[in-house]
């Protein structure tokens, strides 16, 4: 039951002195399509290179597929069953598209010809056009499609939809929700677009400033987490801000707007007995707890 | 597939370096000077595009840019590089094998012409192709090295200094035996050499001057020692670092 | 079968799917023993997470609208409750017409009537939850 396809620890990383991951802790469940969430900066593209061992932590450990992934060797051999799409989505500029699947394919022992084909006319790439004429959204396609043919058992994207059409998007998110519902591939994604992830995350993992603060099933959180709108006769009493259960308030005047969390129930209750005059009850998207939790100073 | 990708980045590095040569033969149709007089001036000239292809030659593997990419800082399909499930030490190695097999050819193939017109005998062309390999070896592995440090403009900026800071340390250091350079000027010597090309022949004191010292003492086994030894460390070098180095 | 997830609604989504399912079962678009979609399909299709295709399908098949039959796919049951459930959406159907006449009478907008309608389903929700949670 236990079986995380990504384990990380305490992970920190410098640069140039600056803190920018402060103690990152990570636990993906094989099979699950997580969606790692953060302002710009906060620290995901260096968390997605130390994966990758393109980067080294300061400190802090990292287990793929349940090994660790310290030494060349490790990384090597964990990288066989990663298929990975970077931010720019820049590959050789000197190869067409036929000519890079054919210099990705005999490194993975279980390359996928059904999925290279099928992909091929999914996405209708040209094979023999140079990459560096093909759009940003074929580009984003010709990487997906070497990272799922490859047969790999954990896809690691960095914002896979950024900067593509919502046709091209929607192709993408079928092509990635496809393969997970066939082959149990576990999805590792950073993006921008919350919509996009909370329509195809299970998991959601949120960091801000070096450190995560949100970690758990997306459905879980979408649970626990309400709003609370109260409207009082008078201005807002200071005790509102006190209230226990709630992780952030947010008060204008007579209004003030609580984001509770846990046991809904109890922290209405304390609500009620400030005498509001008006008591609502509203579900959190993503978006408001995204926004929530990187406002905060 | 490494060994094509390597192939498919140099390629047109190699056309652009064979081109140089179809120049300097040129020359004595374009300038009119005959093909005897040619041969004092090819010493120095083999050598210089030697060098030159040497470095332009090298990479380290990982950094990949366009034929003559002169954008400073890395492209993008580093990351991609970095992703496949190949170990850095050995994509920097295929790469500069490949690199370093087409340097020999393309001093093999200038060897030809010189071999026709100036009427070398077959063990004189073979040591000079020879000396000339090894002794490429070092320019060589300084260009990979400066690869495995910056990207690929610095990589040509910062060998050709360290080839120039090599050449003038010639003249000096009790340690310019072993300097690979001399290897190369001794081999388009060999190849070059003719009766009347001395030395004393040699219109710049500064060639007249270094060519001396270069003749100084033969055999050049120093100078191939010196240049296998700097290729060595280059390569190991580079392979630390490569395999040190945060992207 | 035409399934529409709104995923910015809140209400989870497979909650969303399942309510689409059974609104299909019971307006008779998909009849006992029909075939659903397959896992796989619904969640290529509509790019949404298969678990949470996988986890619809099976409260369906605990509430006895779904028959999932290992290796052959997913079919609607010619169940006694779907006919129970048909009659009791007609009589809720007639509690909330009488109920929303008499709050036509108080001269709100259709506007203000989901917002309060909505609340109290949330708080609604709210209250059910304990019950719940310990299924």
């Amino acid at each position: 039951m236990n079986d995380l396809v990504i384990r990380a620890h305490g992970l920190r990383k410098n640069y140039d002195g600056s803190p920018a991951l402060r103690g990152i802790e990570l636990a993906v469940p094989r099979g699950s399509i997580c969606g790692f969430l953060g302002r710009n900066g906060a620290g995901k593209t260096t968390t997605v290179k130390l994966l990758l061992n393109l980067l080294r932590p300061d400190a802090g450990e990292i287990h793929l597929f349940g090994d660790p992934i310290q030494s060349e060797a490790a990384a090597v051999a964990a990288r066989r069953r990663i298929g990975f799409v970077s931010e720019e989505k820049q590959l050789y500029p000197y190869m067409t598209v036929r000519q890079t699947i054919r210099f990705v394919r005999p490194l993975f022992p279980g390359w996928r010809w059904d999925l290279e084909t099928k992909y091929l006319e999914i996405f209708q790439l040209p094979e023999k056009k140079p990459v560096p004429k093909l759009s940003k959204g074929m580009r984003t396609q010709l990487m997906l499609l070497l990272a799922m043919a490859r047969g790999a058992e954990l896809l690691i994207l960095d914002e896979p939809t950024d900067g593509l059409d919502p046709a091209v998007t929607e192709e993408v998110l079928q092509a990635l929700a496809g393969l997970a519902a066939a082959d149990g591939v576990s999805i590792f994604f950073s993006s921008h677009h919350l919509a996009e992830v909370e329509q195809i995350a299970d998991r959601v993992c949120l960091i801000d400033r070096g450190q995560v603060v949100i970690d758990g099933a997306l459905d879980d959180l979408k649970m626990e987490y309400r709003r609370i709108l109260l409207v009082f006769s008078a201005d807002a009493p200071a005790a509102v801000a006190a209230l226990s259960g709630v992780d952030h308030v947010r008060t204008r005047g007579r209004t003030a707007s609580l984001l509770a969390h846990g046991d809904i129930e109890a922290t209405l209750d304390r609500a009620r007995q400030l005498q509001p005059e008006s008591v609502e009850i509203h579900p959190v998207t993503l978006k408001e707890l995204f926004l929530d939790y990187v406002k905060e100073a | 597939m490494l060994w094509w990708k390597a192939w498919m980045e140099t390629r047109w590095r190699l056309l652009f370096v064979l081109g140089c040569f179809a120049l300097l033969w040129a020359e004595g149709p374009l300038f009119g000077v005959p093909l005897a007089k040619l041969r004092a001036v090819f010493i120095l000239q083999y050598a210089g595009i030697w060098a030159f292809a040497a470095t332009m030659l090298a990479g380290a593997g990982i950094n990949s840019q366009t034929p003559f990419g002169t954008t400073a800082g890395y492209h993008g399909s580093l990351l991609f590089t970095l992703s496949l499930p190949v170990a850095r030490r050995r994509l920097f190695a295929i790469r500069a094998a490949a690199g370093a097999v087409e340097t020999c050819a393309l001093i093999a193939i200038s060897a030809v012409p010189l071999a026709l017109f100036f009427g070398l005998s077959g063990a004189t062309a073979c040591l000079y192709v020879a000396g000339a390999c090894v002794c490429s070896m070092s320019a060589y592995a300084i260009s990979a090295l400066f690869a495995c440090v910056t990207g690929e403009m610095w990589q040509l900026y910062g060998s050709w200094g360290a080839l120039a800071a090599l050449c003038l340390s010639m003249r000096y250091a009790p340690l310019a035996r072993f300097n690979p350079l001399r290897g190369f000027l001794l081999s388009a010597y060999t190849a070059a050499v003719h009766p009347q090309v001395t030395p004393a022949s040699m219109p710049v004191p500064l060639v007249r001057e270094t060519l001396a010292g270069v003749l100084a003492s033969v055999p050049w086994i120093d100078a191939w020692i010196g240049s296998a030894l700097l290729a060595a460390l280059c390569c190991f070098l580079s392979i630390r670092i490569l395999e040190r180095k945060e992207y | 079968m035409e399934l529409r997830i709104n995923f910015l609604s809140g209400v989870p989504i497979y909650l969303q799917l399942m309510e689409q399912i059974k609104h299909a079962v019971e307006t008779g678009a998909v009849r006992a023993g029909e075939q659903l979609p397959a896992i796989r399909k619904v969640a290529e299709d509509l790019a949404m997470n298969p678990n949470t295709v996988v986890r619809a399908y099976r409260e369906l098949e605990r509430d006895g609208m779904l028959d999932l039959r290992h290796g052959s796919g997913v079919y609607v049951s010619a169940s006694r409750t779907n006919a129970a459930k048909t009659a009791a959406l007609e009589r809720a159907g007639g509690i909330l017409a009488e109920a929303l006449d008499e709050v036509a009478a108080l001269g709100l907008t259709e506007a203000e009537t989901r917002r309060v309608f909505e609340s109290e389903l949330a708080q609604e929700r709210e209250r059910a939850r304990p019950a719940r949670r310990r299924t």
